[in-house]
């Protein structure tokens, strides 16, 4: 009998275990903390600048602040004690309204520059039943590439949803950067999900052909009864920071 | 573990390969259809639809409960050079490539080039004469290649026609593990009219041998533009003022009017806000609203929708530090509440099994 209660703490560990607590290294998905108001987000895409510089991660630029203490990135959470869980700051030319702003060209995006931890590629693709795995690429230009033939989210909240059949993506005029809207019955998130990856997996034959980037989660509509969910378009965002895909270890 | 992750897997796949292996017909023209409009108004020959949604549970409309509209037709396999060469065959020698640029200093640009070709594999060169830049597979060599020559590098995105009431497209899979130069992603055949998508798909199958490529045709009503949505999109500010709708939230905002589309594909779809407060607009304040929009934009494309929703506006997905959901989050917590409950167990079962003793 104690035996089987103790397995079940294990399994509820294990099942839990990962996305919000303290990684090194650290990968898409997983529970970040910054801005003076104290965001709760998660990381997305994987980046690296041709540049120089180091790794890091596109996040949505309303979980952290452009500048002073606010641009700090805790992981998974600002602690006492210790190094604070502090793990990097944020270069943040983006927007957190992208309704308002006035400056069209600017995405709900941002991005985690990683110091004191290391950063993996791998998509943590465990929490979808699969095995972890690098991004290939980029989906295409949205006002073209309308069908994906699957859609996937890993965040904080929810971990890995979405669905293996096609999807369309809606092109959203309204807001600034490139934003699609998906709906919720095929790509489910909720609060603290902000900056999850959101990434296609295509099959071939009976293997994956791909397992391409196609934005961060950034918000959901209508207010408090979310019928679509919000993307930025990775491939915006990657060209507006400069920045290309790290898919390393 | 691993045993059944690749069980799912391959049912997956099977399932995709299955999928891949049709025809799907998207209607974009029939989602006005899907369910009935409250009204259909005109305006200046303009037909808009007018869907008043009252609750989100139980409303239809083509953006509320509802897909567009869909159907399969079986096709037969191909790979991706009997595909590509049939495309050519059938709708060449002069088509547009478009291209992703990796930059060495960083970032991805879109581009398009003109080029003439008779099969695939004169394709290649012919887009990397057009660009002035090498070709890669896909985005993942093309990075490699940037880095190293500190050059531009494209990947190819598509191959594409635009004839008279249809656009086609051959997709390359962007990130891509196949052999091939071009893998093909899949076909799509745009136009306005059945007949014509299906003439284009006999070409491309009279091309093919006889046998019917794996496509999707989109029904479309017409193409929408970047411009057309800047005019929709500085309507929709200039009409939200007026209604003085909009209301400013710590983690968002309500009340204001959404502009939607299928990427370049048909029909526009407005969200408005009721104009009212809470009370859903009868049919003259709808109508109202949707003039002043039209108006105001300078666009209307027929067939247009028009939504009225008892809530618009958006909320971002983030969430401020919260103590004790945070706690009851944490692994840690999850692990001592099970820990406890293991011990508690443990001690009754032990003084059960004394008191028996």
């Amino acid at each position: 009998m104690w035996k089987a209660v103790l397995l079940l703490a294990l399994t509820v560990v294990l099942v839990f275990a990962g996305l919000r607590d303290r990684e090194n290294p650290v990968y898409p998905g997983v529970q970040i903390y910054s801005k003076s108001t104290g965001e709760i987000c998660s990381a997305g895409i994987p980046v690296y600048p041709k540049s120089g510089g180091s790794l890091g991660f596109i996040i949505a630029s309303h979980c952290t602040d452009p500048s002073g203490p606010g641009n700090n990135v805790y992981q998974p959470i600002f602690s006492w004690g210790g190094d604070n869980n502090w793990a990097g700051f944020s270069i943040d030319r983006g927007t957190d309204d992208p309704r308002y702003e006035p400056d069209r060209s600017k995405p709900d995006a941002a991005i985690w520059v990683v110091a004191n931890r290391g950063v993996s590629g791998k998509v943590p693709l465990r929490y979808c039943g699969l095995i972890d795995s690098p991004l290939t690429g980029v989906i295409g230009d949205p006002k073209s590439k309308i069908i994906l033939p699957s859609i996937f989210k890993i965040g904080r909240s929810t971990y890995c949803t979405g669905i293996w059949s096609m999807v369309e993506l809606i092109y959203d005029d309204r807001y600034s950067g490139s934003v699609y809207a998906v709906p919720i019955s095929s790509l489910r998130a909720e609060w603290t999900d902000s900056g999850g990856i959101v990434f296609s997996i295509t099959p071939c034959g009976t293997t994956i052909c791909g397992i391409q980037a196609v934005g961060i989660i950034i918000a959901g509509y209508p207010q408090g009864n979310w019928l679509y969910v919000m993307i930025q378009n990775a491939r915006y965002a990657m060209d507006y920071y400069g920045v290309d895909l790290y898919t390393g270890p | 573990m691993t045993m059944t992750k690749t069980t799912l897997l391959l049912l997956v796949a099977l399932s995709a390969t299955v999928y891949a292996q049709s025809i799907v017909v998207l209607n974009f023209t029939a989602l006005v259809d899907v369910a009935k409009p409250d009204f259909v108004m005109d305006v200046n020959g303009c037909s808009v639809y007018v869907y008043v949604v009252r609750d989100f549970e139980t409303a239809k409309t083509p953006l509320v409960n509802t897909r567009v509209p869909k159907t399969n037709i079986t096709a037969s396999p191909m790979d991706s050079e009997e595909m590509l060469d049939a495309f050519i065959k059938a709708l060449g020698p002069r088509l547009k490539a478009y291209v992703t640029i990796i930059k060495p200093e960083g970032g991805l640009k879109d581009r398009a080039v003109e080029v003439s070709v008779h099969s695939s594999t004169e394709l290649r060169r012919a887009i990397e004469r057009a660009l002035g830049v090498d070709l890669a597979r896909n985005y993942m060599e093309a990075s490699s290649a940037a880095i190293k020559t500190q050059r531009p590098v494209a990947y190819p995105d598509s191959l594409a026609i635009e004839i008279e009431d249809a656009q086609v497209f051959l997709f390359f899979l962007g990130g891509g593990n196949g052999s091939k130069f071009f893998q093909v992603e899949n076909l799509v055949i745009e136009a306005t009219r059945w007949e014509k998508a299906f003439e284009i798909l006999s070409q491309i199958r009279e091309a093919a041998g006889g046998r019917t490529p794996p496509a999707y045709i989109y029904i479309v009503p017409y193409w929408t533009d970047d411009e057309e949505g800047r005019k929709l999109v500085r309507a929709a500010e200039t009409l939200e003022r007026e209604l003085g709708t909009v209301r400013e939230l710590p983690n968002g905002v309500e009340g204001t009017i959404h502009v939607l589309r299928y990427g370049h594909v048909g029909p526009y779809m407005l969200v408005f806000p009721y104009p009212n407060g809470s009370a859903p607009p009868d049919r003259v304040t709808a109508e109202k609203v949707v003039r002043r929009f039209v108006e105001l934009a300078g666009v209307c494309r027929s067939p247009m929708v028009a939504e009225f929703w008892p809530k618009t506006g958006y909320e971002r997905a983030t969430g401020r530090r919260d103590y004790t959901q945070l706690l009851v989050d944490t692994p840690l917590f999850l692990a001592a509440a099970a820990s406890v409950a293991a011990v508690a167990t443990a001690a009754v079962f032990i003084f059960k099994k004394r008191r028996t003793n």
